[in-house]
């Protein structure tokens, strides 16, 4: 009986350590807009995540008000804000590349929404929410940290974010993409990107040694041509 | 202008800074340590190895009293390390001085700094290693003189033997030759006479300084060095060939072939350059010493052979001697065989002592070397020159030759000349650390700090992210930014197998990634040699077999000359003024060609009023690396920085912005003073300690009564966290106030002040108060003396303490000074921080400006006089607040001052 329970015991009680770090995976950020205050929370889907692997913008909106009970960053106690699919876009951004995608909300999940990608690079990825909220253009942006989801130190010093848009509170972190190569199992693993560029190498040795090849005909048949 | 006059400087060796060869690695107790228990001994290990004899170590207490009572040892397993013991001692603060002389190369040097023992004795900032600044010019003078008659003596001896012997039969007068070659052979042996008499003479004199012993006293310690006996042994010598030469002079003269009496004359000059050679940095080498100083004594004899050659001829063309066609071919095939060997063991000289081509522009060997390779190239050029031009054009040679080859005799000489001045100079370093790359990011062992991890990233990143350990989940460690895209951390953190992964994000970029693996060895010193087959290695090698190459090159066009008859009209007057004017030329040309391809971060360093420096790289006082590094000084020895990179990156910040915010203040009331320092672009300010606190506020009331020299508490640490202060402080009375702040941005000393209107309690009073000098506080009467001060001339503040009436001589620093002083102007619109200065017999030089003042720490204990030299900015009254320490506590005083 003995051998039996301890793992079960060590499960959950390893479940219950790693729930509030999963959970907290995430960046808060509240933000007065024309009078009403909103909690915005982002993240990534599937975290931590890795290059190539499926993930997506993960946002959840609600209105926020202290009285609210269970408020544990998340806003699944708050009133949730729907419809946003409607006014809101969500803009990826890494290095100098761009793309926009469309939000979909998720299903049995009211306030939550979802932009599914993969990402290809190892690097910072900044999620761009733009667009209107019951009416009010918003422009909202978030960055993944390098350092993974570390809990940040709350900020709630008040932030003009741009026209009857204030923020008035931001905590936590969201991870960004971790490399592929050491994560591959048994053996290393390439991300496509790399695997990529290496095609185009070989196949600008291959033009190489065509164009080299012909050069040196050319030059057979010119110096053939001029003895004869 | 300016530029001229430096490389006219720098041309004529005559070094602002001597730089010192056996300087301290590793120091027990550590600089600046405060220990709980007084240590057993104290214990140095320095760079070289060093003389027992003449290298000592002794401890004074804070008053100045020697507490050492036996001298120092080196170790005798370990000939690098000298140890003194310690008898028992109590709490309190210590200095160390210490005075050696080198095993390896025989120069000098001494230094000091701190420790104390129990918390009640804090370690005085003040800490200095200086160097022995009167070696430079008499030791090059003397070593030039010496390889001046070095070169007299190989050349004749080389030319008479295998050139003019074998063809004096055909000469039309055989004995004028031969009286020459007796007169230049005795000239050459009384140079080399003189050289090494004045070089003995001028070490005892430096090592009499040094101890602060009798002349008498220094020259028998002197003698009992590797390099005093070596000196020695030279003369020794020296005057035996002289002798033996005047008693077969006449065989040696007339023999018509090779025998015993050349033997003898070679075996003398032989050992005289193997002695010579032992004394000098490649014995300090850790690459087989023995094999690069046998190197050395090639190299010096194939150096002093081509000048020696070169200065016959020339002298031979002044007299118009009738051999010198005859010989001409021989001497030219002697000159392209010694062009081989010098190839080779130049080559290796270079390799074994500057170790990379960017130790050109950071070192003072490199400047040096830059001087020594300008006139070196132009040797070689005018060698192969004459060589081919003989071959090709013979009747353009001739008629040339008379000029041309003092020309190349004068190229010949500036190179001995800085040989001599590249021989006393310190060597570069080696890389002491692995440095390790993937992509753009480096990561490696600070050379600069001890015990620090430095990671470089691609330039336009931001402060990167650091993790050790797993990339998700591992420790994430705060990095401190040291200069642009250079970070630094604890090295501890990665003494172990582990990853280091960085992460540095990009503007428009994909972020900059890294990740590296490192064990406990990774950063170890490396053991051995430390010398790997770099790219620099291998140039060296194709630098060495190119210049064989063109050496046998000239040996094969030697052997095709053709008679030419040489006009030689005219020649002492062509001659010997192209001789000269040659030296010249190239003496400029080479001081021109150190300044362009110079150190330009000591000619930046030195443009900025600050000093080169060779010492321990210090930061507010408290050394960082316990290796003595090149670098630039300032703030009086409170700074110095070996790293360029950190130098450029603090001098470029702009001057900061300050905000100053505080609610309104009622007089009473607790009051939080907010102070705010950013940079340009809203980033918090990169500031540095200044008098061991990172702000200094002084708070002034109208009425001159008040006065509140305050700090943040946040003081002591090694960075300010968003360079923002809070300040809690209680304003008396009400009325109008001066705040001033001071505080050190990058490197320069910045300060603003602010006013503050005060309102409630009592109203300060409305004339501000008047003081006049002696001012007494408590048991002290403090007077000031001065001229009549002018506006914006500097003035000179005399204080002379007095306690129960008797003169104080032991006041203590304050914040690192002698005292602190805040000049404010009566109607508030002027504000002044400055500090007391205390001049001390033997202070270093550098510690001193160009006006004489003294920004050096001021020693444990001082007095009874403190002197100040504020600029007063405009006319009117000035009250002067000074603050000074005694018995542990702080005391302020005030007087009042008119300026016109």
């Amino acid at each position: 009986m003995k051998y039996t329970t301890t793992p079960i015991v060590l499960s959950a009680v390893m479940l219950l350590v790693a729930i509030p770090f999963a959970a907290s995976a995430h960046e808060t950020q509240r933000f007065i807009i024309n009078g009403t205050e909103y909690q915005f929370v982002v993240g990534s889907l599937n975290e931590p995540i890795v290059v190539d692997d499926k993930t997506g913008v993960d946002l959840r909106v609600a209105r926020y008000t202290e009285t609210a009970t269970g408020d544990h960053g998340h806003g699944d106690a708050l009133p949730a804000v729907t419809g946003l699919e409607e006014t809101l876009e969500v803009e990826l951004q890494a290095g100098d590349a761009t793309k926009t995608l469309a939000l979909s909300p998720v299903y049995n999940s009211p306030g939550a929404y979802k932009a599914p990608f993969f990402p290809t690079v190892a690097t910072t990825y900044t999620y761009r929410v733009f667009g209107t909220l019951e009416g009010t253009p918003i422009d909202l942006s978030f960055t993944c940290s390098a350092a993974g989801h570390t809990e940040a130190e709350e900020d709630t010093s008040s932030v003009e974010m741009g026209e009857n848009v204030t923020r008035t509170f931001k905590s936590g972190a969201f991870s960004c993409p971790l490399p592929k190569a050491d994560m591959g199992f048994p053996e290393p693993s390439a991300d496509v990107v790399t695997l990529s560029a290496g095609t185009k190498e070989e196949g600008q040795n291959t033009i190489g040694w065509v164009a080299g090849g012909l050069a040196l005909l050319a030059l057979g048949v010119a110096f053939t041509r001029r003895r004869s | 202008m300016k530029q001229l006059l430096l490389f006219l400087i720098i041309a004529a060796g005559i070094p602002a800074v001597a730089f010192a060869h056996a300087t301290p690695v590793d120091t027990m107790p550590a600089s600046g340590e405060q220990l709980d228990t007084a240590p057993e001994h104290v214990s140095i290990r320095f760079s070289e190895r060093l003389e027992s004899g003449s290298s000592n170590i002794r401890v004074v207490d804070a008053s100045d009293q020697q507490i050492t009572a036996l001298d120092a040892t080196v170790d005798p397993d370990d000939p690098h390390r000298l140890t003194v013991p310690l008898p028992q001692i109590e709490e309190g603060t210590f200095i160390v001085s210490w005075s050696v002389v080198s095993a390896d190369d025989g120069h000098f040097t001494k230094g000091s700094y701190a420790f104390s023992v129990g918390s009640g004795a804090p370690v005085t900032t003040a800490t200095e290693l200086s160097v022995v600044t009167i070696a430079a010019y008499p030791e090059i003078a003397s070593m030039f003189i010496e390889f001046l008659g070095n070169s007299l003596l190989w050349g004749m001896l080389v030319l008479f033997v295998f050139a003019i012997r074998p063809v004096i039969a055909q000469v039309r007068e055989p004995d004028p030759v031969r009286r020459l070659c007796t007169q230049l052979l005795y000239a050459g042996f009384g140079l080399v006479l003189v050289g090494g008499v004045l070089q003995f003479f001028w070490k005892t004199y430096e090592l009499a300084g040094l101890h602060e012993i009798a002349f008498l006293d220094a020259m028998n310690m002197y003698a009992y060095t590797m390099a005093g006996s070596a000196t020695l042994a030279r003369l020794g010598v020296v005057l035996f060939g002289a002798v033996t030469f005047t008693f077969i002079r006449r065989r040696f003269l007339t023999a018509s072939r090779g025998n015993r009496y050349d033997a003898v004359l070679f075996g003398v000059l032989l050992v005289f350059a193997y002695l010579r050679s032992t004394v000098s940095h490649a014995t300090a080498n850790p690459f087989h010493p023995e094999f690069s100083v046998f190197i050395n004594t090639l190299h010096l004899i194939e150096k002093d052979l081509w000048l020696g050659i070169l200065l016959v001829l020339v002298l031979l063309v002044a007299l118009r001697r009738s051999v010198l066609k005859e010989i001409i071919p021989r001497a030219f095939a002697i000159l392209s065989v010694n062009f081989i060997l010098v190839a080779v063991t130049a080559s290796y000289i270079i390799w074994l002592h500057l170790k990379s081509f960017s130790n050109i522009r950071t070192t003072e060997w490199g400047t040096v070397f830059t001087m020594l390779a300008v006139s070196a190239g132009l040797l070689v050029g005018l060698r192969v020159y004459h060589v081919a031009l003989y071959r090709f054009r013979p009747r353009l040679f001739a008629r040339w030759f008379k000029g041309s080859i003092a020309v190349e005799a004068g190229c010949a000489i500036l190179v001995v000349w800085f040989s001599s001045q590249i021989i006393i100079t310190s060597p570069p370093l080696p890389a002491l650390a692995e440095t390790l790359s993937d992509g753009d990011i480096t990561l490696t062992s600070s050379p600069f700090e001890d015990d620090t991890a430095l990671i470089t990233v691609p330039t336009g990143s931001d402060t990167p992210t650091v993790i050790v350990g797993e990339a998700d989940g591992g420790l994430l460690v705060d990095v401190t930014t040291r200069f642009a895209n250079g970070y630094t951390f604890p090295l501890e953190l990665i003494k172990r197998d582990t990853t280091v992964h960085v992460i540095a994000s990009q503007e428009a970029g994909y972020d900059a990634r890294a990740a590296f693996a490192v064990t406990e060895d990774t950063f170890a010193p490396p053991e051995g040699h430390g010398r790997t087959f770099d790219l620099f290695t291998i140039l060296m090698f194709a630098l060495a077999l190119f210049g064989v190459a063109a050496g046998v090159l000239l040996v094969y066009l030697c052997r095709s000359f053709s008679a030419v008859s040489l006009p030689l009209q005219n020649a002492p007057f062509v001659a010997i003024p192209l001789f000269l004017l040659t030296i010249a030329v190239v003496f400029v040309l080479a001081g021109w060609a150190s300044v362009v391809w110079g150190n330009e971060f000591k000619q930046q360093c030195e443009a900025d009023g600050n000093y080169w420096h060779l010492m321990q790289p210090t930061k507010a006082g408290r050394i960082v690396s316990q290796t003595a590094q090149e670098g630039c000084m300032l703030s009086g020895s409170q700074y110095q920085f070996a790293d360029v990179r950190e130098y450029t990156y603090l001098r470029s910040l702009g001057a900061a912005d300050v905000s100053f915010n505080t609610d309104e203040i009622t007089a009473g009331v607790p009051t939080e003073l907010l102070v705010a320092i950013t940079e340009d672009d809203g980033t918090p300010a990169v500031l540095s300690l200044a008098h061991d606190k990172f702000l200094h506020m002084v708070i002034v009331g109208k009425d001159m009564d008040y006065f509140a020299h305050i700090h943040p508490e946040d003081d002591g640490v090694a960075d300010v966290p968003g360079a923002q202060f809070s300040i809690a402080h209680t304003f008396p009375e009400a009325g109008t106030y001066i705040v001033a702040i001071d505080y050190l941005h990058g490197l320069t000393a910045e300060s603003r002040h602010f006013l503050v209107e005060v309102s409630g309690g009592p109203e300060q009073e409305e004339t501000p108060r008047l003081y006049d000098s002696p001012y007494t506080v408590g048991p002290y009467e403090v007077g000031l003396s001065y001229s009549q001060p002018f506006v914006n001339e500097e003035a000179t503040l005399l204080f002379d303490f007095t306690k129960d009436g008797k003169p104080v001589y032991d006041l203590e620093p304050y914040l690192a000074a002698a005292m602190h002083l805040a000049v404010v102007k009566h109607d508030l619109s002027e504000f002044i921080h400055t500090h007391g200065e205390v001049h001390r017999p033997g202070e270093l030089q550098q510690s001193t400006d160009g006006g004489g003042h003294n920004h050096a720490p001021p020693p444990l204990q001082f007095g009874p006089s403190v002197e100040a030299h504020p600029v007063f900015p405009s006319e009117g009254l000035y009250t002067v607040f000074g603050e000074f320490k005694h018995e542990g506590e702080v005391r302020n005083v005030r007087f009042t001052v008119r300026v016109e």
